[in-house]
């Protein structure tokens, strides 16, 4: 199971949990996962076929760029960070 | 089988890295002989220049344009009828940027503008007197509205209103009533009523920054020319050719295959020129007259049009125990965008409680906009603005409590497996590498000593830091030569050196000196997608895309060398490849492949996922005249994590600078509006950046704890020096004269103010 960090933002809509198992394959499948167990999560990661503007996705150690679509292994901690910029 | 025995990376023990070699961009840069924007002559070129609004909120009633495009020598004048109309789709085009429609309607304003120096029409002519004659016969008729300068009136409830089509954004909740406050994120971990209760001590105050500016010495200019077969050429000044060329894709809704950008060397930029200004004007103009059309900036072009740093308003409350524990922080920090939403400020958020390892905490971040220039940024965006509030309250706490502030650092510094502020756990960290070089540096050991005369006082600071830093995408081939030389094509914008940085990490992989690899940063159609040269990601990030095409090289080279000899296997090592008894050398392996025909080129595109913070700490002398309120910077040491100094001197260059930009930003920089919006000091002469006389040498003191996410061990460095000046200077006011200053800049009437404010109490 891959273990999702909610963003302390959003665990309104978790019964204020930080963190949710998800037996999904993708990251977009946890959000639709997340999505059944708690509606209206997924209006707050995602716009249209990705991940929502100013959002990045952070798993098993680094920010990955491959979104929605990135797979999942059994042990995966997934993030959604706010994307940062720089100068 | 062809082999490679790759380097053992990560070890330290490196040929080139770690050296510091000439720069090969030196001799060009000192010679005057580098091209830089403004140099650029395209044949038969028009001049371009820009009609900027003078009021800070107004609407566009009507642009009569007649008179100019009647004038001699004029090309072509457009208006934003000329720029596609975006609509309302929203994306995000750029960094820090929301909204396409917003972007395109800052380079040319769109039924409103919205702050002064707003773009409103532009002109091509023959040259550029005759271009800005047409300028001023330009009419206007606009129809003035109330200004928003600061945050706190644009907070207000019934503040005007900016765009009618700006909604919070909190964190993905869109709220439905038009606002100023175009962004909201919150962080929150642990319980902050339970770490404040455990506290003996808490503090909380609150902070004013000015807006200030990147302060690059080479104003922005552009050239566009477009092809008969509709391809367009940019020649321009910017940090990120790719940008440009995606930005410019977006905004004229053309083929990005059909978009040639081209980088010059840049005169600074420190995040100012992530983003397009020039380029999409002149391109505009360009399809319009048929003519390749050149712009460039006059300095307060600069200064009232381009993207500033935000000012911003915000609140610290820390709680330590008696002991030194740091056991909870609250923080709220609102920038200004300017005229239009930005986000900028997550990695502040981040940065701001970083440096410590802290189980109860939350932070909240607003972008707010106002009238002024839209918001850009600068070096680490958001970080120094919030440290100057985070380390000057933890400052004032420890004063209260009789804490040592590098103690306390020790006591509380993050390490590995600490959650970050935005969740994610730190790999390994240089936090307390940093506080011990600064325990043991020169400066923390050396007494302040006794100020010249009696009006002046004495006092040290201490500020700490973290930055995320960024990764992103970058590109490099590396290309034999036959004489055993090294073409290196980059992605990345040169700043500060990267070039050399760069392609020594291709010459260590290689095993041959950085003089025999040639960098060269190509145009867009050349080399493949780089991100942005910011972010503190070029020599992390492209230096890595050099290293895996050198290792792309050697396993071809190792090919090439089994197929010359017959034989199954080829080792490489250290620049030698050898084999049952055969051995040759770098060069004579490239001769002898060039002689069989054997070509090589060796191709990386990486994204790299270890990105890795670094982490500082800053300690400033100062002398305060209590009857001037000058403040004097007497000796000033800057430690920071490189995890590996690819080239020390480059980053010691890094650190000095940024410390420098940090230290303006402290004490003398900030824009000047008066009451109907207007930018009062759009000149270097007004607008006071330190020089080398206003400064001590800066001790830079580079910590080296290897970045585990990088074959090299790089962490980024640009962007940390900027951020803790402000506090470390704040605390060492305080050392001197008990005065507390929660504003910026610290300029000496509010130094007197302060004092004056004292002596009253």
């Amino acid at each position: 199971m891959a273990l999702i960090h909610i963003p302390s933002a959003l665990r309104e809509l978790t019964e204020g949990r930080s963190r949710v198992e998800v037996s999904a394959r993708t990251a977009g499948e946890a959000v639709d996962e997340l999505e059944v167990a708690y509606p209206g999560i997924k209006a707050r990661l995602v716009e249209g076929e990705g991940l929502r503007p100013g959002l990045a996705l952070y798993i098993d150690g680094g920010e990955v760029d491959t979104g929605l679509r990135t797979k999942l292994k059994a042990q995966s901690k997934v993030y959604f960070l706010a994307a940062q910029s720089g100068g | 089988m062809a082999t490679t025995d790759k380097k053992l990376v990560n070890s330290g023990n490196f040929a080139v890295v770690g050296s510091n070699p000439v720069r090969h961009d030196a001799a060009d840069k000192v010679t005057g002989r580098a091209t830089f924007g403004a140099d650029v002559m395209a044949p038969g070129a028009g001049r371009g220049a820009v009609l900027r609004s003078p009021h800070a909120h107004a609407r566009i009633v009507r642009i009569y344009t007649s008179r100019a495009e009647k004038a001699p020598g004029v090309l072509a004048v457009i208006t934003s009828d000329d720029a596609t109309d975006m609509g309302p789709h929203v994306a995000s085009p750029a960094e820090g940027v929301l909204s396409l429609a917003h972007y395109s309607a800052n380079m040319l304003a769109r039924g409103k503008v919205l702050y002064e120096g707003h773009p409103v029409a532009a002109v091509a002519a023959v040259d550029e007197p005759a271009a800005e004659a047409a300028v001023g016969m330009i009419e206007v008729e606009y129809e003035a509205l109330p200004t928003v300068m600061t945050i706190r009136q644009a907070m207000e409830p019934d503040a005007p209103l900016l765009h009618d089509d700006v909604f919070t954004n909190a964190d993905g909740l869109v709220y439905k009533e038009a606002s100023n406050v175009a962004i909201h994120r919150h962080f929150e971990e642990g319980d902050l009523e339970v770490g404040f209760a455990e506290a003996d001590i808490v503090v909380e105050n609150e902070f004013e920054t000015a807006t200030v500016h990147q302060g690059y010495i080479e104003p922005q200019a552009a050239t566009a020319r477009w092809s008969e077969s509709g391809t367009l050429e940019i020649w321009s000044s910017s940090q990120g050719a790719f940008g440009v060329r995606s930005e410019l894709a977006a905004l004229l809704k053309h083929p990005v295959s059909k978009i040639k950008v081209t980088p010059l060397e840049i005169g600074g930029g420190f995040g100012g020129k992530a983003t397009v200004y020039l380029e999409f004007l002149s391109a505009l103009l360009a399809r319009k007259s048929g003519r390749a059309v050149k712009m460039t900036m006059m300095r307060s072009e600069v200064l009232r049009s381009t993207g500033p740093s935000p000012g911003s308003w915000s609140r610290a409350k820390v709680g330590i125990t008696k002991e030194g524990k740091l056991t909870a922080a609250k923080v709220w920090a609102a920038y200004e965008a300017g005229g239009y939403p930005s986000i900028w400020s997550s990695g502040a958020a981040v940065g701001s409680l970083g440096a410590y390892s802290l189980d109860n905490l939350r932070v909240d971040i607003y972008e707010v906009v106002v009238n002024k220039p839209h918001s850009g940024a600068y070096r680490a965006p958001g970080g120094t603005q919030i440290s100057f509030a985070v380390e000057t309250t933890i400052d004032e706490a420890l004063r209260q409590a009789g804490l040592d502030p590098l103690e306390f650092r020790r006591r509380n510094a993050s390490a590995e497996g600490d959650l970050r502020v935005d969740g994610p756990p730190f790999a390994k960290l240089g936090t307390r590498e940093c506080i011990e070089a600064m325990a043991e540096s020169d400066h923390w050991k050396a007494p302040l000593g006794e100020p010249a005369g009696p009006a002046l006082r004495r006092g040290r600071g201490l500020a700490g830091g973290l930055w995320r830093n960024g990764g992103g995408l970058s590109s490099a081939q590396g290309r034999l030569n036959p004489d055993g030389t090294v073409t290196l094509l980059e992605g990345s914008v040169d700043l500060s050196g990267t070039r050399t940085t760069v392609a020594m990490q291709m010459a260590e992989t290689l095993g041959i000196p950085v003089s025999e690899v040639y960098p060269i940063v190509p145009d867009t159609d050349a080399v493949g997608l780089t991100g942005t040269s910011g972010g503190s990601r070029t020599a992390f990030a492209t230096g890595w895309a050099a290293h895996e095409a050198a290792e792309d090289m050697l396993e071809q080279m190792c090919e090439g060398m089994a197929r010359i000899w017959e034989v199954g296997d080829v080792a490489c090592e250290e620049g030698k490849f050898t084999a049952e008894g055969e051995e040759v050398d770098f060069k004579e392996a490239a001769a002898l492949l060039a002689a069989r025909n054997i070509l090589v080129t060796g191709r990386a595109n990486v994204s790299p996922a270890g990105i890795g913070p670094t982490t500082t700490m800053h300690l400033a002398d100062v002398e305060v005249d209590v009857e001037t309120g000058k403040i004097e910077i007497l000796r000033y040491t800057a430690v920071q994590d490189a995890g590996m100094a690819v080239h020390p001197e480059i980053v010691e260059g890094q650190i000095q600078g940024g410390t420098v930009q940090g230290i303006g930003w402290a004490l003398n920089e900030e824009y000047w509006y008066d009451e109907d919006g207007r930018m009062r000091n759009d000149s270097l002469l007004d607008y006071r950046m330190p020089t080398a006389v206003d400064l001590p040498m800066i001790e830079a003191i580079i910590v080296e704890v290897p970045n585990p996410g990088h074959p090299y061990g790089v962490r980024g460095v640009g962007e940390m020096p900027i951020v803790p000046p402000p506090a470390a200077i704040a605390n060492a006011v305080f050392d001197a004269t008990g005065i507390r200053l929660r504003e910026l800049p610290m300029s000496p009437a509010r130094v007197v103010a302060a004092l004056r404010s004292k002596e009253a109490v």
